[in-house]
């Protein structure tokens, strides 16, 4: 019985060492599956980043994985000529040419949400979508990976990572095994259930849900009303990733209901109107507009303070007009954390994948606000 | 001892005014307002009135317009004070919204209060709900939670967070509401 503390703190070193030290490269494969075009990667981290590295770090760990890339040559020349300037989606027009003159059959959009190099304390989260050219462009797949480096400090701090190179590669690691699942045809895992602290504060669903029926999906812009450039960005980002997850679910591609937005030169004060919903939804044939604000969405700072995310979503039918499903959503990486930092979220992107997990899960499976209530009216 | 906990109490409860003369189960869909927001916070508005559309919705009750809805509604109508509107603009707004009532809302207190050593969150909000047809008050209320507690002062600790405030003040007008 003696040695058993022993043991803990050789297995404990042993595990630190793991994670701290780079992953080992994984053996090619031989390349196989859709063949896949890589956009540049979208900035929303707000603060100057090595983009082009991130890219070609991604390509790397892409064509390890045995996946087809579309050489960046061909892909040039296609945007070049097709004069793209936006290539943080896909406009319909530039996926029609990529499935017929390049023959593509997926565009790969890589984001970076977060990139902060502060010594000693390094954050990093990415994120990518996988979207279907030819003439009705689709989110696919979606995914992302946020990684502090303190998320496993182990015992004495071994296991603290402080380069934040190491991060990246290693969210990128995270992002590609995800993809070439997908690709490869195995189960995707689903919207699943999150923790109960991230579940909406308050929510409103109508019983005019039916979780059977395939619903189509168009994200318009999310209203930022906090301090962090692009947080509208990322909290449909993080929408777009479970919603993709959903069975009966399939989301617009954002390139798309963007061009719309401004080909019908829709400009939204404050949030989405009824008369902007039947327009997007009649130009992109969904039955569905998700729409919301961010109040705020904060990473902390150094090694204090916890990360505040703080955000409602609205959910408007284009058959009905009406509201299908509201919510309103706070959380702070130290909710619900009492011991020696157990539980603890350090990263906004952990807290908000989290976050918009269990809404895209209440959205679909939640009980209805009729059914809990009991209807009524007021008195 | 009882006198001592009373001036303590962090929350103070103001009466509610309802007109006897209304028929509020013929209330079934609501606009709401943008909040007047008389705090430093410049998202106190926003956020309170956030949490008091979800939590109005979320009653099964009632339907709320989508503020986008709302917006639209103030630009064609060309209302000018929004957050204030007088009768006839609440009538013309409540046309266009297909509403039966028109709710509007003041932030008056969000955010850090101190006493001595102690400090904890507080927010204070008040609501009315406007007729359709005649643009006149038939209920109003307001809420005041939050605050520095008998607790804070003897233990210290900074009170509960904003969010947790913020619901417990809407939570307690709609419970006015529907009583």
């Amino acid at each position: 019985m003696k040695i058993l503390p022993l043991v803990v703190v050789l297995v404990a070193i042993v595990c630190g060492c793991r994670t701290g030290g780079p992953g080992a490269e994984p053996a090619a494969v031989p390349a196989t599956g859709p063949l896949i075009a890589v956009f540049p990667v979208e900035a929303l981290s707000g603060k100057a980043a090595p983009l082009d590295e991130i890219r070609r770090l991604l390509l790397e760990r892409l064509r390890v994985s045995g996946l087809r890339i579309l050489d960046d040559a061909i892909l040039e020349d296609a945007v070049t000529r097709h004069r793209v300037r936006y290539t943080a989606g896909v406009e319909r027009e530039f996926a029609i040419a990529l499935k017929r003159e390049v023959g593509a059959d997926a565009v790969l959009i890589p984001s970076l949400e977060l990139y902060d190099t502060t010594p000693g304390f390094p954050r990093v989260a990415l994120f990518a979508r996988l979207v279907s050219t030819g003439d009705t462009p689709t989110v696919v797949w979606t995914d992302g990976a946020g990684a502090a480096g303190d998320d496993a400090p182990g015992i004495l701090g071994i296991g603290i990572v402080e380069d934040p190179v190491l991060l990246l590669s290693r969210a990128s690691d995270s992002v590609v095994r995800s993809l070439t699942r997908h690709v490869l045809d195995t189960a995707g895992p689903g919207v699943g259930s999150a923790a109960g602290k991230f579940r909406p504060k308050i929510i409103y669903r109508s019983e005019a849900i039916d979780a059977a029926r395939t619903y189509s999906i168009a994200i318009v812009p999310f209203f930022n009303k906090s301090a962090r450039p692009y947080a509208g960005e990322l909290l449909a980002l993080h929408m777009m990733r479970n919603l993709t997850r959903g069975e009966n679910l399939a989301v617009v591609e954002p390139g798309i209901v963007r061009q719309e937005l401004l080909r019908y030169r829709i400009i939204m004060n404050e949030g989405v109107s009824l008369a902007d919903t039947d327009t997007v939804l009649n130009a992109v044939d969904a039955d569905l507009v998700l729409n919301g604000e961010v109040l705020q969405y904060d990473d902390p700072v150094g090694p204090t303070g916890a990360p505040i995310v703080d955000f409602s979503v609205l959910f408007i039918e284009r058959k009905t007009r009406r509201v299908l499903y509201s919510s309103y959503s706070h959380n702070a990486g130290d909710d619900g954390v009492f011991f020696f930092d157990w539980g603890r979220v350090n990263t906004a992107h952990a807290m908000a994948a989290g976050m918009a997990r269990a809404i895209a899960s209440r959205m679909l499976h939640g009980p209805a606000t009729a059914e809990i209530r009991g209807g009524g009216t007021l008195k | 001892m009882v006198l001592v906990f009373t001036a303590c109490s962090s929350a103070v409860t103001r009466p509610v005014y309802r007109d006897a003369n209304m028929d509020f189960g013929a209330i079934q869909i609501v606009g709401v307002m943008p909040f007047q927001n008389l705090t430093r916070d410049s998202l106190a508005g926003d956020r309170v009135r956030d949490v008091f559309i979800n939590r109005l919705l979320s009653t099964g009750a009632v339907y709320v317009v989508p503020i986008g809805e709302i917006a639209r509604a103030v630009a064609r109508t060309e209302v000018q004070l929004p957050a204030t509107p007088p009768p006839e603009d609440v009538v013309k707004l409540a046309s266009t919204l297909k509403a039966q009532a028109i709710i509007t809302g003041a932030v008056q207190e969000y955010g850090e209060v101190r006493s001595g050593s102690s400090s904890a969150n507080l927010i204070s909000v008040s609501v009315q709900m406007l007729e359709a047809q005649t643009g006149k008050i038939i209920w109003t209320a307001s809420s005041t939670k939050g605050g520095i507690t008998m607790w804070d002062r003897l233990l210290g600790g900074g009170g509960r967070p904003m969010d947790e405030v913020t619901r417990a003040a809407v939570n307690d007008l709609i419970a006015k509401l529907f009583k």
